[in-house]
């Protein structure tokens, strides 16, 4: 190990951690060239591949590597937070009704039908574009754009480096949710822990909001394939060995490195489209239930991603390539990145729950950027693999003890509901609280569900 | 059965056995097949060929399985035979049939993501081949 190790976690939930091959995946990590500080894992970390999942990594701009694994399959994955101005009552007496104009918006599971068909030229634009490409075709208002994360279109997209089987896979997923544990869900606040920060995000007990957690699609997928295949071929060249092929990396200023960062960075466009394009169809579906209500964004956040960010080392600062897999940028108060109207509270940092439990907004903080690179988690965590979820579980039974809590779900396919149930992830309200006390987010409020679209 | 559904954290595999060489392969596809398609019975109507090389047959096992998640995400090709060959060590070609996946006929779909090199294992014993593989979903 090049570095030390960190871990962000209470007694129970680090029992958890030692059961899978998370730490050994932290310690993997930390023997990549160039990396700086820790290799960390956040409360909700579990086994992945390569990087455990919950992972953060700086790297040295000049001696580090980027690894493709280190970003993961799902380039991009990400959540987006919609805000109304409907309250609980006005939406719960809907919520069936809601949810079905919902799932004909927003297409689901392995179909694809309803999608943004994208000619190559399009492609391009939308590689290029990311979600300002979606406004500018009317999916959506700048507005939008304000309240994304890199303004919804990170720079150094180069759609070259983006294979011909990446946009096949991708030309008619736009405006797609997926499978596995994406969803889009209605949810409404039912408490405000932070009342300033509620305030600055426009969040109000009783609140609607609407939460979409999805990714690139099957463009990002292919484009990590392609790329991990690269760097595996390559990287012997440069005298990288790695502990785990899945860790294959190259070192960032390479010709392949900065491939890989131009096609992601390309992919992570794709996905900030697909979540805009499925933000405005939420727009068309309440506007069809509840005629003038108003739908706005109140932030879009990635947690699959390799950026370049500045950060202090060593009291300097410096640019370094910061690898978050399964983790989410949390910057504090009065960083540039922060949206104009909430940069005296900080980046609200979205934390999406298990199927039927809450989800919270939290707060970047100052500590963030002193220990984690600015980094906090990006959900609950899975505690129970699909295989053992789905073993003593009916989908009809995960269905009717959703109902009986008021949570009314839709899904694509009967393994999504069992596979997703609740008792499958880690307590999200132990690791945000978790997150809250190590000082690296701050929690603001929480979000609970009505209602659940499920890939 | 020739190949079965493993758990990962967070993830699927499939373990896979064999008595020869192409025919684990063979398995391998019909085991990612069934993760992608778990219910429906799947005829032969399409027919697909493809060439893969790896450096090694872990690698090779991996670009194999790539053509087959990427012929369902592309074309929604649903594997129900290969016929597979090796041209050399680390390279073989193969002669797919199946079928386009309906979304009437063919329900509860689930989508891969993508093949992993986590914990990938092809090996040779007395007992024949055997392979593990882990599936992002």
């Amino acid at each position: 190990m090049r570095v030390e190790g960190l871990v962000y976690a209470d007694a129970d939930l680090f029992s958890a951690i030692e059961r899978d091959e998370t730490l050994q995946q932290v310690a993997n990590v930390a023997t990549l060239p160039g990396i700086i500080g820790r290799s960390l894992a956040m409360p909700d970390a579990h086994q992945g591949y390569g990087f455990a999942i919950g992972g953060v990594a700086a790297m040295d701009m000049d001696d580090g590597v980027v690894s493709a694994g280190g970003v993961g399959f799902d380039i991009n994955c990400g959540v987006r937070l919609l805000r109304t101005d409907l309250k609980e009552r006005e939406v719960r007496p809907q919520i069936d009704a809601l949810l079905h104009r919902l799932s004909r918006e927003i297409p689901c599971g392995a179909g694809k039908e309803g999608s943004v068909a994208l000619s190559e030229e399009k492609m391009n634009s939308v590689l290029l574009g990311g979600a300002r490409w979606a406004v500018e075709q009317g999916y959506g208002i700048q507005e939008d754009l304000d309240h994304i994360e890199e303004g919804g279109c990170l720079a150094g997209a180069d759609p070259a480096g983006v294979s011909k089987r990446a946009r096949e896979r991708g030309r008619d997923q736009l405006g797609t949710l997926g499978s596995g544990n994406h969803f889009a869900e209605v949810q409404y606040v039912s408490e405000v822990h932070d009342a300033d920060a509620a305030k600055a995000f426009h969040l109000q007990e009783g609140q609607v909001t609407v939460m979409i957690h999805s990714g690139s699609r099957g463009l990002g997928h292919q484009v990590c394939t392609d790329h991990l295949e690269t760097m595996q071929d390559a990287m012997s060249g440069y005298g990288i060995r790695v502990i785990d092929r899945q860790l294959a990396c190259v070192p960032i200023r390479s010709r392949e490195g900065q491939r890989y960062l131009g096609a992601m960075n390309a992919a992570a466009n794709y996905a900030f489209a697909n979540r805009q394009v499925m933000s405005h169809r939420v727009r068309y579906a309440f506007a069809d239930r509840f005629g003038g209500c108003s739908v706005h964004t109140l932030y879009d956040v990635a947690h699959n991603i390799a950026k370049v960010e500045e950060h202090e080392i060593e009291g300097r600062r410096k640019n370094v390539m910061v690898h978050r897999k399964g983790a989410t940028r949390a910057f504090p108060a009065g960083h540039a990145d922060v949206p104009s109207d909430y940069r005296s509270v900080g980046q609200p940092v979205l934390i999406p729950g298990s199927m039927g439990t809450s989800s919270y907004v939290l707060v970047g903080t100052t500590r963030a950027m002193q220990e984690t690179f600015g980094s906090a988690c990006h959900g609950a965590g899975r505690s129970m693999s699909r295989h053992a979820a789905k073993k003593d579980t009916t989908a009809e039974e995960v269905i009717r003890a959703l109902e009986s809590r008021g949570i009314h779900v839709r899904s694509a396919t009967k393994s999504g509901l069992t596979e997703e149930k609740p008792e499958a992830y880690k307590d999200v309200t132990r690791v945000v609280r978790i997150v809250h006390e190590a000082g690296i987010a701050r929690m603001v409020a929480r979000l609970v569900p009505l209602g659940v679209i499920k890939g | 059965m020739p190949f079965r559904v493993i758990e990962h954290p967070a993830d699927l595999g499939i373990e896979v056995s064999a008595a020869d060489r192409a025919s684990l392969f063979a398995e391998a596809a019909y085991g990612l097949t069934h993760l992608i398609n778990p219910s429906s019975v799947l005829s032969a109507t399409l027919e697909r060929s493809v060439t893969v090389e790896g450096a090694d047959l872990a690698q090779l096992m991996v670009r194999w399985l790539n053509e087959v998640l990427f012929l369902f995400d592309s074309e929604r090709f649903l594997v129900s035979s290969a016929c597979v060959r090796f041209d050399r060590s680390f390279r073989l070609s193969a002669t797919l049939t199946g079928e386009q996946a309906d979304p009437r006929r063919h329900v509860n779909l689930q989508e891969i993501k993508a093949v992993t090199y986590h914990h990938i294992t092809v090996t040779e014993s007395a007992a024949g081949w055997s392979a593990t593989v882990i599936f992002d979903v």
